[in-house]
């Protein structure tokens, strides 16, 4: 009877172990999950769709090519906030909207337009060439105040992690079509180049152009 | 009381006029309109928008589009997750219930038009065809614009 009864002690002991250590893994796992992909670092919900990032974030220099087919640096832009985009031209939906809410930011602030860089940052530089991009603008009625730039997607991928974008190329069809899934919305940098908003796609651009007013006046 | 057999007599061949009115009007199954495209690329993709009215007391499903001037067009919509957007092809097509009206608008349901062969430039007019279960076929013109999702 001794003999059982310490069996069936190791039996219950051990299975409590197992238990234990599974929740453990389990309580692990669901706690380390969100720290692995932090989006954005400090942030704060201001208004619907707007993001503030507080401390401004300084973000890297790079240099990709402009729809003039010129080398361009993002510091080249400094001076004036910054509010870019990054999209393909062959998306067809969601980037002629961002693209289109641009052009109406661009009409809704008036003068003040003038004081304010507008940036479409290509994520899909293997079709979207410099005289891509330049035609695409003209056709969407964006060319006038819109800088494009296009890269390498290793280039471009590089920079796009500093604003959380992620972007996948999708499989292609037997003519080569092929969607990017890619984080829509755009990015507010001040004047000297530190991103200060998030605006999440689908933000009204009557809503955006009245916060990046603020900003212009403050400035 | 004889003015009023003459008189419950004429409502009665003045309702069954209404009736038989009411059977004969126009077998109009479903409509499209506010049809418009997004100008595009020679070579490059764009969407096509519009509204579809089912008039009948049956579903119906939107089975296939078709247009000349793109190698692929496809029912799709756009998904937008955590704010990743992609487009998400609608291979079974679109269902419309009974009475019901779709509207296809950005940011949503779209006609998905892949491998255009001529650039579309804004202000002229395409025609689209449209394939419904019921064995119904219609051919709209889409004018083509910059359009937006906000006001349209």
């Amino acid at each position: 009877m001794k003999g059982r009864n310490s069996w069936l002690v190791y039996l219950v002991g051990s299975i409590t172990g197992a238990i234990v250590l599974v929740a453990i893994y389990i309580a692990y796992l669901l706690l380390s999950t969100p720290q692995q992909t932090p989006l954005i670092i400090t942030s704060e919900a201001i208004s619907d769709g707007i993001t503030e990032i507080e401390p401004p974030l300084p973000m890297s220099d790079f240099t990709l090519t402009d729809q003039q087919n010129e080398p361009i640096q993002l510091s080249d832009l400094a001076g004036k906030p910054t509010l870019l985009t990054l999209g393909f031209t062959h998306c067809p939906d969601v980037c002629p909207i961002t693209l289109g809410e641009m052009r109406n930011i661009h009409e809704l602030l008036g003068g003040n337009a003038d004081n304010l860089n507008f940036v479409f940052i290509s994520v899909d530089g293997e079709r979207d060439t410099p005289d891509i991009l330049r035609d695409y603008f003209e056709l969407l009625r964006v060319d006038n105040f819109l800088v494009g730039m296009t890269g390498t997607p290793e280039a471009v991928r590089e920079l796009s992690a500093e604003y959380g974008v992620e972007f996948i190329y999708n499989e292609a069809d037997e003519n080569d079509n092929y969607d990017v899934s890619h984080t829509a919305g755009m990015f507010l940098l001040d004047a000297n180049q530190n991103w200060i908003r998030r605006y999440t796609y689908g933000t009204l651009a009557q809503v955006i152009a009245t916060d990046i007013e603020q900003i212009l006046v403050n400035d | 009381m004889r003015i009023v057999r003459y008189v419950t007599v004429i409502v009665v061949l003045l309702l069954i006029a209404a009736c038989g009115a009411r059977n004969q009007q126009p077998t109009v199954a479903i409509t499209v309109d506010e049809a418009w495209v997004r100008p595009a690329l020679a070579s490059g993709n764009t969407a096509a928008y519009m509204r579809i009215t089912n008039h009948t007391d049956i579903p119906i499903t939107l089975t296939s589009i078709s247009a000349d001037f793109a190698g692929i067009v496809q029912i799709h919509q756009t998904v937008v997750e955590n704010d990743i957007a992609h487009t998400q092809h609608l291979e079974n097509g679109m269902r419309i219930g009974a009475g019901e009206t779709l509207n296809l608008q950005p940011g949503g349901y779209h006609v998905m038009m892949m491998n255009v062969q001529q650039a579309l430039n804004e202000g002229e007019t395409v025609s689209i065809s449209l394939t419904f279960d019921n064995g119904e076929t219609m051919t709209v013109e889409a004018e083509i614009r910059n359009g937006t999702a906000e006001v349209e």
